[in-house]
């Protein structure tokens, strides 16, 4: 217990812990059903043809399959997709990427339900298709659906670029190239659907449960009251889960409707690889420039996004990846473009950051490179240019509040950098030494393009023991939602956190609360049941008063009991209280409801606040490469936080943690390899996700100086713990080699490539 | 989705190679290959033949000659974890232990570990590549940054396994049993180059059970090491790797061998190598020329000519640090 006796920033125990590594929890592949089928998916593996036929008489005829359903079968829309309808459930005339679904099998076991998936077969007319966003967007190329392959443009236009540009001495210019990520959760895609004459329960393992609700609503044709999607406990998600679960839960939906039994749908890993979201691969153009002074004068950058085959979330990761591509620098002139593109590349989803990481690599590689060229240390240009107590305006035109926490985090972290200790020693080897700043400025929970989903609910049940149930309309993923929801119920209602049980989402419990994403779980959910508990308070508070003998506004809450503010003596045990307002028969029950204050901004400027607030963070990296033999070992990183308020330490801390191993994986290992769409390493032997060998010594620091408007004054920490990192350490890497690399990830071919002009070996090169 | 198939556990091992002789029969060891082979359909089975009931070919023992016998059975870490082999045999224990990962190694076999299938994501993946029977190899003009600038002909896959460049530098021979008899091949001969099938991995006939190592008895002045250049800490196959097996006499090199893995289609024999370092002293200047003479021959595909010098750069590394003291 700190703060006074109440959670707040301690750490005590998680309550999903003990169950998850005992092995006690039940993940949807632990339940099966009496009656029970198994669903499976035909899924095309080429990435773009015509369909003339269907024909699943071949999968018909495999023992054990129940049903096989297509595009005609659906009763509903057969459409998908969360903000553009631009994508079919099942395949109609078009395939568009590997992974599309000819159709959907239940049988009564996995084993013959994935076989009858391979016996579907389909009449294709294969089309060459367009695999690279700068070519979708030529004249010419291959349409990947009838309105074009530019999907959306979104733009900052702030200042005068040609006037400020007579006044930069140092300009760089650069085109960087970064790749794409698979979220690696550890549970795979996993649902089961069980339906009743007219209505059906859905339970996945997902960050949105009130997507799947709209998905399977729509599919089945029927009422959003008829469709109740319930959050299973998730292995993992990484935004993975956000808008993809709504596919495989449509089609166990659709499975189940047909056969009217309980249909599970698992996704061996290598499926999951294959078919689902990656973070977008982008490519960034930036032209910056500075004066003598090393004072930025403009900056221009042009983002491209390969949303792959369908829309899906794309526009609203291209809305965050063109309000953060500045990063925390004042500028006057601003130029930035964002555009997405289709291609039959795999899509591109959400994933931690949301656009941001790709941008924020950018961003970070043009300052190390106007330093080189200004031959300024790189955290000295940045201090002359990070946003502070004089400049406090950000790049779309937004004026902060004091304190601005970005220079305190880049002074912290450097430090931090230099105290820090390497987690292990190095091989032999001609080791470079390096080290790389990062600094971001994230725009804490939804852009102002989404800002009517930024709402949540909460129900707050007091028990007569004194105890509490929780409802929450936002998800725990291995995140710490649970642990966050119960610190704040339990500090806001004065009782031990044991005693608050949060249970997981379901959609008839809450009302639609929107997703779980954009690091708002803790803020949404946290003031959503502060609304709840201050509700039960007015009914609460005049009960305790009579017993303690004071007046309603005198009555505090903590240690399990009512109090008479300014009287420590005089308490009364919460169970008491509460027995006494059930006695009376008083609602003991309560809702709350958080929305986002609204806020001004212009989408064709780009002008305005697309962010409530802000959280900064900086990351120094330290690295060791040795170029001889094209090995980067990253040795430390410090990583310090402006988070407002600390909710639960470990639980934050451990974020940060995952977050910068997580990044680490994709700026240096993570290779998407794609042939013509399809991926040629879905599986773990092929795609490299960092062991704990590969982890570096992590160094925190927690500024909480600037509160935010979440519970406590708290910030989220989900993603701003990922975003720098990869430019931290691609930023370490050129300082060890001394050259720029303008590709991520930084796998041995991309690390002998740059340092092959000075490499002893390089005449060897072709 | 496995496969169905029978599964037989013999307890002779006669037995087994007559089960193994049929058509469609798999042998099993530690299974860390197999199984995903199996379940991804790189190809199928009708029935598998464990070797498991099999105890003889278990362990490390000493050979009458002065060197060591190692069961087929014997796993990864066992033999990453002998004393026997760390003191005499270096770098089989390197190689040994940057075999994959802890769990892989614990399950995974040294028989398996010579009899891999390949790494070429084509091969692995749903292609019907030239090795599974096509006539076309997909890496030439596709995704080949992992695939071999070495001794590719039709197929361009690179041989997966640490211990056979370590065995094969160190002369080890392995014991084939068939119904028929037994013979014993050299671990450099073990391997079967595309340009002569590319079909097959290795020279073990169907009903031919590998059944040990033999280690011969290290020459005085033997100096050994193994090491790989990996992506990631653990879990992940060589991007390049080297095996060295040097004899001393006093300064000067009298015989070298030298095989790289990650870099052909089988453990590769670097003879130009060799014999720069064949009667010389390992001077700056040889350890450069050796280096460069291992890659003298190489033929990079669009995505892998950077294995080059990181070739290079390993060779010299592992040179200069085995020839430390002379």
């Amino acid at each position: 217990m700190t703060d006074g006796g109440t959670p707040l920033g301690g750490s005590h125990a998680r309550p999903d812990a003990l169950a998850k590594v005992t092995g006690q929890t039940r993940y949807v592949g632990d339940i099966a059903l009496p009656g029970m089928l198994h669903a499976a998916v035909a899924a095309a593996d080429v990435s773009s043809a015509r369909v003339g036929s269907v024909d699943t008489s071949r999968a018909l005829e495999i023992p054990g399959v129940e049903a096989v359903m297509t595009a005609q079968d659906v009763p509903g829309a057969n459409l998908i997709g969360v903000i553009f309808p631009d994508q079919p459930l099942l395949v109609e005339d078009r395939v568009r990427m590997v992974g599309d679904r000819f159709a959907v099998v239940a049988a009564r076991s996995p084993e013959a339900a994935w076989r009858s998936a391979t016996a579907v077969s389909a009449q294709l007319e294969p089309l060459a298709g367009v695999h690279d966003p700068v070519e979708a967007l030529k004249a010419g190329a291959d349409a990947v659906h009838d309105s074009g392959n530019l999907v959306h443009t979104f733009r900052v236009e702030r200042g005068d670029i040609k006037k400020a540009e007579a006044r930069a001495t140092v300009v760089v210019e650069a085109e960087y190239r970064i790749g794409g990520q698979e979220h690696a959760y550890l549970e795979p895609q996993a649902c089961l659907a069980i339906p009743e004459a007219g209505r059906v329960t859905v339970l996945a393992s997902c960050q949105c449960p009130f997507y799947i609700q709209q998905g399977v609503a729509r599919v089945l044709g029927l009422p959003l009251s008829a469709v109740r999607v319930e959050q299973a406990p998730t292995g993992g998600a990484f935004g993975g889960k956000e808008d993809y679960p709504s596919e495989p839960a449509a089609c166990a939906a659709l499975l189940a409707w047909r056969t009217r039994r309980p249909v599970r749908l698992l996704y061996p890993r290598e499926h999951d690889l294959q078919a689902t979201t990656k973070r977008h691969a982008m490519r960034v153009h930036h032209r910056w420039g500075a004066d003598r002074a090393g004072r930025l004068r403009f900056a221009e950058v042009d983002v491209l996004l390969d949303a792959g085959a369908y829309a899906g979330l794309s526009t609203v990761v291209a809305e965050r990846a063109n309000a953060s591509a500045i990063g925390p620098y004042d500028v006057a002139a601003v130029r930035v473009r964002t555009r997405v593109a289709y291609t039959n590349n795999l899509f591109g989803g959400a994933f931690r950051g949301f656009g941001a990481p790709q941008v924020t690599w950018a961003h970070e590689a043009t300052m190390d490179r106007l330093a080189r060229e200004l031959g300024l240390h790189p955290v000295e240009l940045r201090r002359r240019n990070v946003l502070g107590e004089r400049r406090r305006v950000t790049s779309t035109g937004q004026r902060l509040p004091a304190p601005v926490m970005a220079k305190a985090c880049l002074e912290k972290a450097v430090a931090a950098s230099s105290a820090g200790q390497p987690a292990r020693a190095l091989p032999p080897g001609r080791w470079l030494h390096g080290t790389g700043t990062a600094l971001v400025l994230y725009g804490c929970n939804l852009h102002h393009g989404g800002q009517h989903l930024d709402r949540s609910s909460a129900v707050v049940i007091l028990q007569a023991d004194g105890s509490a149930v929780v409802r929450v309309g936002l998800t725990e993923m291995g995140q710490g939602n649970l642990v966050a929801a119960q610190t704040v119920a339990a500090t806001a209602l004065g009782i031990d956190p044991v005693k608050v049980e949060v249970w997981q989402p379901d959609t008839t419990t809450v009302a639609d609360s929107g997703p779980t994403v954009a690091s708002r779980g803790a803020h949404a959910s946290g003031l959503a049941i502060l609304e709840a508990v201050r509700r039960l308070r007015r009914r609460l508070d005049p009960v305790a008063a009579e017993l303690l003998g004071c007046e309603p506004s005198q009555v505090m809450l903590g240690g399990d009991a009512a109090r008479v503010f300014g009287e420590p003596e005089q308490t009364i045990a919460m169970e008491q209280v509460v027995q006494e307002m059930v006695r009376r028969r008083i609602e003991t029950i309560a809702t709350g409801w958080y929305r986002s204050r609204r806020r001004r901004f212009d989408p064709a400027t780009g002008l305005g606040s697309p962010y409530e607030f802000y959280a900064m963070a900086c990351h120094v990296a330290r690295v060791a490469v040795d170029p001889d033999l094209g090995l980067v070992r990253v040795e430390h990183v410090a990583a310090a936080h402006d988070v407002g308020k600390v909710l639960h330490r470990d639980a934050l801390e451990g974020q940060i943690q995952g977050g910068i191993v997580q990044a680490m994986g994709w700026a240096l290992t993570e290779e998407l390899k794609l042939s013509r769409g399809r991926l040629l390493n879905p599986g773990f032997t092929d795609y490299l996700i960092p062991t704990s060998d590969d982890a570096p010594a992590i160094s925190i620091a927690l500024l909480e100086d600037a509160p935010g408007s979440g519970p406590f004054g708290s910030k989220g920490i989900g993603e701003p713990s990922f975003i720098p990192t990869a430019a931290a350490i691609r930023n370490a890497v050129c300082d060890a080699i001394g050259a720029e690399v303008d590709r991520l990830p930084l796998t041995p071919p991309v690390i002998v490539e740059a340092v092959a002009a000075r490499h002893p070996f390089s005449f060897l090169l072709p | 989705m496995l496969p169905k198939f029978t599964y037989s556990r013999p307890g002779s091992l006669v037995q087994v190679a007559n089960l193994a002789a049929r058509p469609g029969t798999r042998v099993h060891a530690g299974g860390t290959d197999l199984l995903g082979c199996l379940r991804d359909g790189v190809f199928g089975a009708e029935s598998l033949v464990s070797l498991s009931g099999l105890s003889d070919l278990r362990g490390v023992t000493p050979t009458s000659g002065g060197g060591l016998r190692i069961g087929a059975l014997t796993t990864i870490a066992e033999i990453a974890a002998n004393d026997a082999i760390s003191d005499r045999y270096p770098a089989l224990a390197q190689a040994a232990a940057s075999v994959a990962s802890p769990q892989l190694r614990n399950q995974g076999t040294i028989g398996g570990n010579l009899c891999q299938k390949p790494r070429c994501w084509y091969y692995r993946g749903d292609f019907h590549c030239l090795r599974k029977g096509g006539d076309t190899c997909y890496a030439f003009d596709g995704e080949n940054q992992y695939h071999c600038i070495l001794g590719g002909d039709g197929c361009y896959i690179v041989h997966p396994s640490d211990t056979a460049p370590a065995l094969a530098a160190l002369g080890a021979r392995v014991t084939a049993v068939s119904a028929g008899g037994r013979r014993t091949i050299a671990v450099e001969k073990l391997h079967v180059p595309p340009s002569t099938d590319p079909q097959r991995e290795t020279a073990l006939e169907p009903g031919e059970i590998l059944t040990e190592v033999i280690l011969p008895p290290p020459p005085s002045g033997l100096r050994s090491s193994y090491r790989k250049i990996r992506e990631r800490a653990s879990w992940d196959f060589a991007v390049v790797g080297v095996a060295l097996a040097l004899v001393f006499d006093g300064h000067t090199v009298t015989t070298a061998n030298i095989f790289l893995s990650g870099a052909a289609p089988v453990p590769w024999r670097a003879r130009q190598a060799e014999e720069v370092l064949n009667g010389s002293n390992l001077d700056g200047a040889t350890v450069e020329r050796a280096a460069h003479a291992a890659v003298a021959d190489a033929e990079p595909l669009a995505h892998n000519a950077y294995k080059v010098p990181l070739f290079a750069g390993l060779i010299k590394e592992q040179l200069t640090t085995l020839g430390g003291g002379t």
